[in-house]
């Protein structure tokens, strides 16, 4: 049996969160989802971690397993695989995890990518985050938890768009393309298949990389120069920023690896997602990488490039990290791994 | 254990890069990644070497540590080295 892809849903307080469950559950893919909710509204899913409030899973009257998450995601997530095993409940095909409003969701990614049977047994699929269009700019500004939601993305959800004028709609698309150029916008009131457009494609799954590569590079600017965008009150260490990098020439895999691991275990907690390809030596694909945080998906080799672009492409989002130095850092240490450099400069 | 564990611990990781690697190159890209990952130590005054297999880890004052992956190696030498590693700050 394959891992059972699961959804984060995250999103600012009152950005539609639970609307968009409803609705998701109501289509046709949602009839096999297992939900878990964490109903506390204003505290975090890591903030309970610690209390021993373990809820029976339900199934609810439209099919849908509903579990509420009221001490340890880790636990809920076993207890909620533990039941089908047993049979307590319907076999699932997707779990949706609904965070509060004001989570960080790294912590999540953290439990269920750090828990070996959790591992073994769920695919962390994607990170949704909604967007109300009408509260978007003032929050984001305003409020660390939403930018990092948004940052944070795999899918960024636009909510109450009808509420909104077109301009205002644009408005906060160009937004939400710096703040996280690698993440599809779906306007989820214009949207006839919701679930299609929002998890049709699921961002770490191995089998349609190419798919979200295409996504990605949809949305990276063609122009070889490395794109900044900032925003933020000043450059804070809470300042966020999302920047791309280009190689020209190929990129040596090992001195990409050390260098990357190296900036984890430094850097981690500031890197808040990197995504890209990598053209490397010997491969006639390219290498995908996506990470978030310190949580990075084994990296997938392409059959085929997606398009004609052979260059590597890397989307940074940072936080509280100038972006030149990173940029400069890698560069540097790529370009000294080459045979010839490392040759002249005595790499020991 | 997090993704930066690949070939230094002898485990098909992200490190080891998508694909399958015979035992030569294997070993080939262990001497490199050790030549690379001493660029970065080399600040701190933190060598790595392999001792048969064996990674240590050794400051310039002669205190040791025994390593088992990469994420392991930043964080002995961040213990004994002179100052923590931090692939920003340049290399030696």
């Amino acid at each position: 049996m394959g891992r059972i892809p699961v959804t984060v849903l995250t999103g600012f307080l009152g950005s539609g969160k639970t609307t968009l469950l409803q609705r998701l559950l109501n289509e046709e893919g949602g009839r096999g989802a297992a939900v878990l909710i964490n109903e506390f509204g204003a505290v975090g899913l890591d903030h309970l971690l610690v209390r021993p409030m373990a809820m029976p899973a339900v199934v609810l009257q439209n099919g849908c397993i509903c579990c509420s998450v009221r001490s340890d995601l880790k636990t809920g997530l076993r207890d909620l695989v533990d039941a089908r095993d047993r049979g307590d409940i319907p076999a699932f095909d997707r779990v949706l995890v609904e965070t509060t409003g004001l989570a960080d969701p790294v912590p999540i990614v953290q439990t269920l990518t750090a828990d070996a049977m959790l591992r073994h047994q769920l695919l962390l699929a994607n990170m949704v985050t909604t967007i109300d269009v009408l509260h978007a700019a003032g929050q984001i500004d305003s409020h660390r938890e939403a930018l990092r939601q948004a940052a944070l993305a795999d899918r960024l959800a636009l909510t109450k768009t009808d509420l909104a004028s077109a301009e205002e709609v644009e408005l906060v698309r160009q937004r939400l393309g710096a703040v996280n150029p690698a993440a599809p916008v779906i306007d989820t009131h214009a949207s006839n298949a919701l679930w299609h457009d929002l998890l049709g494609t699921d961002a770490s799954d191995p089998d349609r990389m190419a798919d979200e590569a295409r996504i990605w590079l949809s949305r990276v600017p063609a122009d070889p120069a490395p794109v900044f965008a900032f925003w933020g009150k000043d450059a804070s260490s809470h300042a966020m920023r999302s920047f791309a990098v280009r190689f020209e020439q190929k990129v040596d895999w090992t001195a990409f690896a050390v260098w990357l691991s190296a900036m984890v275990h430094r850097h981690g907690s500031r890197l808040l997602r990197i995504k890209g390809l990598l053209n490397v030596p010997g491969s006639p694909g390219p290498i995908l990488l996506n990470a978030v945080q310190n949580f990075i998906h084994p990296p997938q080799h392409l059959d085929q490039w997606p398009d004609e672009d052979r260059s590597s492409r890397l989307v940074f989002i940072v936080e509280g990290l100038e972006p030149e130095r990173v940029r400069r850092s890698l560069m540097e240490f790529v370009e000294a791994a080459q045979p010839q450099a490392a040759q002249r400069q005595g790499v020991q | 254990m997090c993704g930066a564990c690949g070939i230094l611990a002898g485990t098909p990781d992200w490190v080891d890069g998508a694909g399958t690697r015979d035992g030569v190159e294997r070993l080939a890209e262990r001497h490199k990644r050790i030549k690379l990952v001493n660029s970065l130590l080399a600040p701190a005054g933190v060598r790595l070497r392999d001792f048969g297999g064996r990674l240590v880890l050794q400051s310039a004052t002669g205190r040791t540590r025994i390593v088992t992956d990469l994420a392991h190696v930043w964080k002995a030498a961040d213990e004994i080295g002179r100052r923590e590693i931090d692939p920003l700050e340049g290399r030696g």
